[in-house]
């Protein structure tokens, strides 16, 4: 297997793959990558989300990407019932997250008076016009990743060969695989440890977890993951979801709704998708499903 | 006279001989160092994720090619020899092709993860 690698979305891009790969085949997959940053970035001044998140209430005419990553939204907002929310930026923000998680992770932030929101439809899009309206400032962290490596994984598969992407977790198989893909799933009280494992030969993994990116509020643990319910940081008793889907875009959200519906809602979601599945709750307890042998 | 200078002569031979011993030695114990470079892949939090190769640089016989770039801000890093040095700043890709190491179903080798073709924590 060749091995490739570059720095994007805060992360690293792992490629692996059955073939040597050049230059002109490497590039597109970069350029991809550069252009979603460029895209859905919110700590972008100029990106076309921090100019989108400027025009609240305003129609505007948005990019094809833009487009497409807004209507795969749109269609998990419906599909998980407003768990999954791009609108929840303010509440984001007011918790803390204002800034690159490199700059906040760990720190003791004070702010007066954390704002709630309710869950919204947070816009409205125009097929024909190519354009959107915002009716809240809107964030793209939880599905422009899924998109991207969904989309890297079609220009690789092309190339007549097999291997895997992974993005800081988010793993989308290409091609036909020899043998299943042995995964380890790292301990989110300790992530240097690996605590469970997976196996999967086609598709995609993404795991979520609230035990990375977090902070302190106002005395109290705050991290990224807002539930739209509340408007704050989830208290659900998950920390870590490892979630199978067809692709990276449906595991990357499907993962983040199991955890924000907590243990029990979030088994029965799990359950209903007929996904393989790892989640981890606070005590450090482990539950599989259709893991190793069969629904647990 | 002549036994003596033949003592004479077999001192002089003899310490030539142990300086040209000494400075053979010494030369290719010199010749025989070599350059035990390591690479890391820089990768995820995890040290599950880490990659260690090693390539050995001897001095005798021309150096492997350590790989080509294309200009100084070069964005990739091909690599023939199989290794990565990820601590090149100007390389935005590394690249490392592996050995056949987990071979047991279908010999390939997705990676060195302690026993994982790969890992998953989220970000």
């Amino acid at each position: 297997m060749y091995n490739y690698q570059f720095n994007s979305l805060s992360t690293i891009v792992k490629i692996s793959i059955s073939r040597e790969l050049f230059a002109n085949n490497l590039m597109p997959v970069y350029k991809l990558f550069e252009g979603v940053e460029d895209t859905c970035s919110r700590f972008k001044e100029d990106s076309e989300l921090s100019l989108l998140n400027q025009k609240i209430g305003k129609e505007t005419a948005i990019s094809a990407d833009m487009f497409s990553i807004l209507t795969m939204a749109e269609s998990f907002y419906k599909e998980t019932y407003g768990i999954f929310n791009p609108g929840v930026l303010t509440a984001l923000e007011s918790s803390g997250y204002s800034k690159s998680i490199e700059s906040i992770r760990g720190q003791k932030l004070e702010i007066a008076s954390p704002s709630a929101i309710a869950a919204i439809n947070p816009f409205t899009l125009n097929e024909n016009l190519q354009s959107v309206i915002l009716h809240t400032k809107i964030d793209l962290g939880g599905i422009a990743k899924g998109w991207v490596i969904d989309k890297a994984s079609k220009l690789l598969d092309d190339k007549m060969c097999f291997g895997f992407i992974n993005v800081g977790g988010d793993i989308r198989i290409f091609g036909s695989l020899p043998r299943q893909l042995n995964i380890g799933i790292e301990n989110p009280f300790e992530n240097t440890k690996i605590i469970s494992s997976i196996q999967v030969k086609d598709g995609a993994l993404a795991t979520s977890t609230s035990m990375k990116r977090k902070w302190n509020l106002n005395g109290k643990q705050a991290h990224h993951l807002i539930d739209s319910r509340t408007g704050k940081p989830s208290e659900s008793g998950i920390v870590s979801a490892t979630v199978t889907a067809p692709t990276a875009l449906e595991a990357d959200v499907w993962a983040k709704t199991a955890l924000l519906l907590g243990e029990e809602k979030g088994k029965e979601w799990l359950i209903k998708k007929g996904c393989l599945a790892v989640l981890i709750n606070k005590d450090g307890e482990i539950w599989e499903v259709g893991v190793r042998n069969g629904n647990v | 006279m002549d036994k003596k200078q033949k003592i004479s002569w077999g001192v002089s031979f003899g310490s030539l001989a142990l300086v040209a011993g000494m400075v053979s030695y010494l030369g290719l114990s010199n010749g025989f160092n070599t350059n035990n470079k390591v690479a890391i892949n820089q990768g995820q939090p995890s040290n599950n994720n880490s990659n260690q190769q090693t390539q050995d640089n001897s001095n005798f016989g021309q150096q492997p090619e350590q790989g080509s770039s294309w200009g100084g801000d070069s964005q990739f890093n091909q690599n023939d020899q199989g290794t990565v040095d990820n601590f090149d700043s100007n390389n935005q890709f590394g690249n490392s092709s592996g050995q056949d190491q987990f071979s047991n179903e279908g010999g390939h080798d997705f990676g060195h993860h302690g026993g994982f073709d790969t890992t998953t924590g989220g970000t």
